[in-house]
């Protein structure tokens, strides 16, 4: 098996991206020594080119008047000012999976627009991140794995996958975020793990991941097998939650934006592209304080008298020599201005993974958390207060421990040094063919790779033209929940009369690539996963054109 | 400290959601959540497209993401029938083109398991709207479907801006695909710069109504587009004439003066006046006028005509003179057909000089509800005779209507009459009719012919 250059892990966040590479000269190196989280080159908001920035703020900025994108700090510059709304986007990451697009006008000349998918805007993202490895290696980079929120379903899984083929990357693998920052955990990341981490029994321990714009909850009994690797049975997981640092931010603005208008004037007086350009600036002012808020109760958090003096003055122009000025911000008041979020909203998956592992918080041996919103003071609080003092809570590096746990997982798919996560594998899909309006089963998910079997295709009804040969892939027989695969249109050499079968023969090989026959019309036909692109398709999107960066 | 209102907050907290998705704009227009789609899906398998039609009107959704959603699970659907499917057309009709090709080329490609009729109902609209050197190449490979050579032949001539290369190229398309030549009325060209149109209307003339052959239907049509030009050309054409045999008298007196008389109302006082006049100077062409002045519709002009003639004098032949008093008292003979009985006859006696168009074409402008009647009794009482059967496939082609093909199949399952059956093919295979009857009997007659229009392989 040829070797990549490098083993590395991708964390494509709804706010930041990072990622991380083992590099490992000699087969004897210790790959936890080779593990870093590298640059990501980008402009940065004084447009100087940054070469030294490992955060790559997950904006996309459209020049297509010069066929040009910009991705990172200054994208998220001009999104912030308000002053491109229609070149400028952030938040793809909750979009992917969907059907969802965006127009993108040009600047000189709006009437003439482009629309972009959510792959090809997460492509962008991680060609980005491909071709500045490319350049501080000098070498091709094809391989990566690139983690998810666990709660993705199959098709925002698929739509990662093709933005990265997309991107230019050749074997990619997909990796969910709570058991990359596990994986990261487990191989000492964080430093020395405690030595009640496991029990031979197993314990379950809790991973609270919330990110930019994500937030999710599993529930993993982890036990640790002969070989000192980490069993990981997934007892629940929470549905797909969609709030994270960007609602934190906008409760911060909104408090911002009331006061303003307290004291001033509204806003809504003015025009709605000066309003639109006003809220952008305060959100992003309102990160700003956010992160400098939440780093001085931390520090104080042992003092309560000290945090209790805790002030912080906010000032800022929103526009037009129009400014924000001198609004407090407290502990209580943050607290206040957080409660909607705090009380409402970011215990429900915790209490719903729960509900639905049927287990008591009491069972509950440790909690993980993780991502980018994890070291935030109102969620630490929020989750200590619900699980209360006994159960520990451990942070995990929240800006790069995901991206190096995919490094790690990268790295396990060559090696055997470091310490393995067995999941214990979701079920995968049955596969489906349809016929007539019905889906029949065609190939069980229970079935090995290298393996071969025959489906009988009984014909529906007389008149068919030809054999439609498409397959899904789904777990029940629900339409409405499978996925497309591939298929093709056969056509038939005579008249079929209904209630006729017609045989097709099919072979599942070891990359659970499915190969058919249909001996009788002549016709062999290779179904993969449908939606990788072709390499033509790679070539001729329209995002090849543009220059990044 | 300053108290918090948390409603207020609350309040903020949505009108700065709802101004950072309209910074997008359309953004917000083509934003979809996963959770919404699956509402579509879920609609989409149950065929209630009812459900999505209103979404569209009521803008629940944009077009764009209407179509898209859609059209990438429309393996979902079930086969419904054509018009519920159609239902859906008004929401691809409105999702911009750009857009709509990128979408709807999945399924024009068979890369989705799409229903039949969806497929119909996107290629119109799908061809429309590509290239022009698409269409190009697919006029020059060709096409399965008609309905698309047509599209890629209007939109290919509409794309040629001289007139000289507009004809050549019209003239190759018509001999590469006679069909496409009965099929399409007309060739707009009024994309054409005016002197472009000058002298394409006189190449029309020259090359195609005073040729050797009897003129196509498409050139006499697009001719008459042209309205007094085409008149005055063919007037011109009989000052200082005197042929009295010239076989393009009658061809341009009925095919072209008539029919511009009848279509251009508003220069019909100066036609009149050109005809009278022409009348006058041309003695040698004044039978063939009189017989012309029966093609015009409007009775008021006949009869001026007619009048204005009788002053300047009408030739001494009875003939001239039953037409004379036929117009002027406006009891021109019609055919009458009330019963089965009166259509036969008048089958009888137009089938031997091969009138049988002349028929069909009376026997059509009957009402609706009779003349379905009239056809189905037709079939079942003179069905098996052979002349009743050409007529029948006249009417048809004319009618150009898979309703009464059905009919027509219908009859022929029971008797099944092999003669009946390749009039009938032909017929199908010239039109390329589409419905399940039509369906089924391809593919138990012709499976070859069945296999190219309805597959998709």
């Amino acid at each position: 098996m040829a070797l990549p250059p490098f083993f590395c892990g991708i964390d494509l966040g709804t706010t930041n991206s990072t990622v991380s590479i083992i590099r490992t000269e000699r087969r004897r190196d210790e790959p936890m020594d080779n593990l870093e989280t590298r640059p990501i080159h980008q402009y940065d908001e004084d447009f100087h080119f940054d070469i030294n920035s490992k955060v790559l703020p997950s904006c996309i900025y459209f020049d297509l008047d010069n066929n040009r994108v910009y991705t990172g700090k200054y994208a998220k510059k001009m999104y912030a000012s308000g002053d491109r709304p229609m070149q400028t986007i952030r938040s793809v990451k909750t979009r992917i999976g969907g059907e969802s697009l965006v127009e993108i006008p040009k600047i000189g000349n709006p009437a003439e627009v482009e629309y972009f998918d959510m792959v090809q805007c997460s492509a962008l993202l991680i060609k980005t991140i491909r071709e500045s490895l490319q350049k501080q290696f000098n070498q091709d980079v094809e391989e990566a794995f690139i983690t998810v929120p666990a709660a993705f379903n199959t098709d925002e899984r698929q739509a990662t996958i093709n933005a990265a083929f997309l991107s230019g990357f050749k074997k990619v693998g997909i990796l969910d975020e709570p058991t990359a920052a596990l994986l990261y955990y487990i191989n000492g990341g964080e430093g020395d793990l405690s030595d009640d981490f496991m029990s031979d029994e197993g314990e379950y321990k809790l991973v609270y991941d919330i990110g930019g714009g994500t937030l999710d909850v599993s529930i993993a009994k982890v036990s640790e097998d002969d070989e000192g690797d980490v069993e990981i049975d997934i007892a629940a997981r929470s549905p797909r939650m969609d709030l994270g640092g960007d609602d934190f931010d906008q409760y911060l603005a909104a408090y911002f934006l009331s006061e303003f208008e307290k004291s001033r004037e509204s806003i809504e007086e003015r025009s709605k592209e000066d309003q639109c350009r006003i809220i952008a600036r305060i959100v992003s002012q309102a990160e700003n304080y956010k992160i400098e808020m939440n780093k001085a109760i931390k520090q104080r958090l042992g003092d309560p008298k000290k945090l209790k003096r805790l002030k912080k003055y906010v000032n800022f122009e929103i526009i037009n020599n129009m400014y924000i000025q001198d609004i407090v911000i407290t502990k209580k008041i943050s607290d206040e201005i957080f409660s909607g979020l705090v009380n409402g909203k970011i215990l429900k998956p915790v209490e719903k993974s729960l509900k639905d592992s049927k287990l008591d918080k009491s069972q509950i041996s440790e909690v993980l958390i993780t991502g980018g919103m994890s070291n935030f003071y109102a969620v630490e609080e929020a989750l200590r207060r619900f699980f209360g003092s006994n159960i520990r809570l451990i942070q995990i590096d929240s800006v790069t421990s995901v991206s190096k746990g995919a490094a790690i997982h990268h790295y396990n798919n060559y090696y055997e040094k470091l310490r393995k996560i067995k999941l214990k594998d979701r079920m995968a899909d049955d596969i489906f063919i349809k016929v007539g309006n019905e889906f029949k089963m065609f190939i069980q998910r229970t079935t090995k790779p290298d393996t071969n079997g025959i489906f009988k295709y009984t014909i529906p009804e007389d008149g068919f033209a030809d054999l439609s040969v498409f397959l899904y892939s789904g777990t029940e027989n629900k339409p409405e929940d499978f996925k497309v695969l591939d298929g093709k249109f056969v056509p038939l050499n005579r008249r079929y009369k209904k209630s006729e079968t017609i045989d097709i023969k099919w072979t599942l090989n070891k990359n659970k690539i499915i190969s058919i026959e249909i001996a009788e019309l002549g016709k062999k036909l290779t179904i993969q996963k449908n939606q990788y692109y072709t390499p033509d398709e790679i070539g001729e999107n329209f995002i090849q054109k543009l220059k990044i960066n | 400290m300053p108290e918090i209102n948390k409603l207020l907050i609350f309040k903020t907290v949505e009108r700065i959601g709802e101004s950072l998705n309209r910074r997008f704009e359309k953004d917000a227009d083509l934003y979809i959540s996963n959770q919404e789609i699956q509402k579509i899906k879920n609609v989409l398998r149950t065929s209630n497209l009812t459900v999505i039609v209103n979404w569209f009107q009521h803008k629940k959704y944009s077009p764009e993401i209407l179509t898209k959603v859609i059209l990438r699970n429309a393996w979902l659907m079930k086969p419904i029938h054509y018009k519920k499917m159609n239902a859906l057309k008004p929401i691809f009709e409105s999702c911009k083109p750009k857009l709509f090709l990128e979408i709807a080329e999945e399924i024009i490609e068979n890369k989705i398991d799409a229903p039949f009729d969806l497929k119909r109902i996107l290629e119109p609209l799908y061809y429309r709207n590509i290239p022009v050197e698409k269409c190009e190449k697919i006029l020059e490979d060709g096409h399965n479907d008609f309905t698309i050579l047509k599209i890629c032949f209007h939109r290919t001539i509409r794309d040629i801006s001289s007139s000289n290369e507009l004809y050549r190229r019209a003239k190759e398309y018509f001999r590469r695909y006679p069909k496409l030549q009965e099929n399409i009325g007309a060739i707009d060209v009024t994309h054409l710069e005016e002197n472009q149109q000058a002298e394409f209307v006189k190449t029309i003339f020259i090359d195609e109504i005073l040729s050797f052959e009897e003129p196509q239907q498409v050139w006499l049509n697009t001719f008459n587009r042209f309205g007094k030009t085409a008149f005055d050309l063919a007037i011109a054409y009989f000052i200082n004439y005197s042929e009295f045999k010239d076989p393009n008298q009658k061809k341009i007196i009925n095919g072209v003066i008539a029919r511009t008389v009848n279509t251009e109302k508003a220069n019909r006082d100066y036609f009149v006046r050109t005809l009278v006049i022409l009348y006058r100077k041309n003695p040698v062409i004044r039978f063939s006028l009189i017989f012309g002045v029966r093609r015009i519709h409007d009775p008021h002009i006949a009869k001026k005509l007619i009048q204005e003639f009788q002053a300047i004098g009408i030739p001494d032949v009875s003939v001239m003179y039953e037409i004379r008093d036929e117009i002027l008292s406006g009891t021109k003979n019609e055919l009458i057909i009330e019963s089965v009985e009166d259509i036969y006859d008048e089958i009888r006696t137009n089938s031997a000089n091969n009138h049988l168009r002349y028929v069909s074409q009376i026997f059509n402008q009957k009402d609706r509800n009779n003349f379905r009647e009239l056809f189905k009794t037709l079939l079942s009482e003179y069905g098996d005779e052979e002349i009743v059967q050409d007529f029948i496939i006249e009417v048809l082609r004319r009618q150009n209507s898979s309703y009464y093909l059905n009919i027509a199949l219908d009859y022929w399952n029971e008797g099944q009459d092999e003669a009946f059956k390749r009039k009938l093919l032909n017929l199908i295979k010239a039109r390329q009719f589409r419905s399940e009857a039509v369906r089924t009997f391809l593919c138990e007659h012709d499976f070859q012919l069945h296999s190219k229009i309805y597959g998709r392989a």
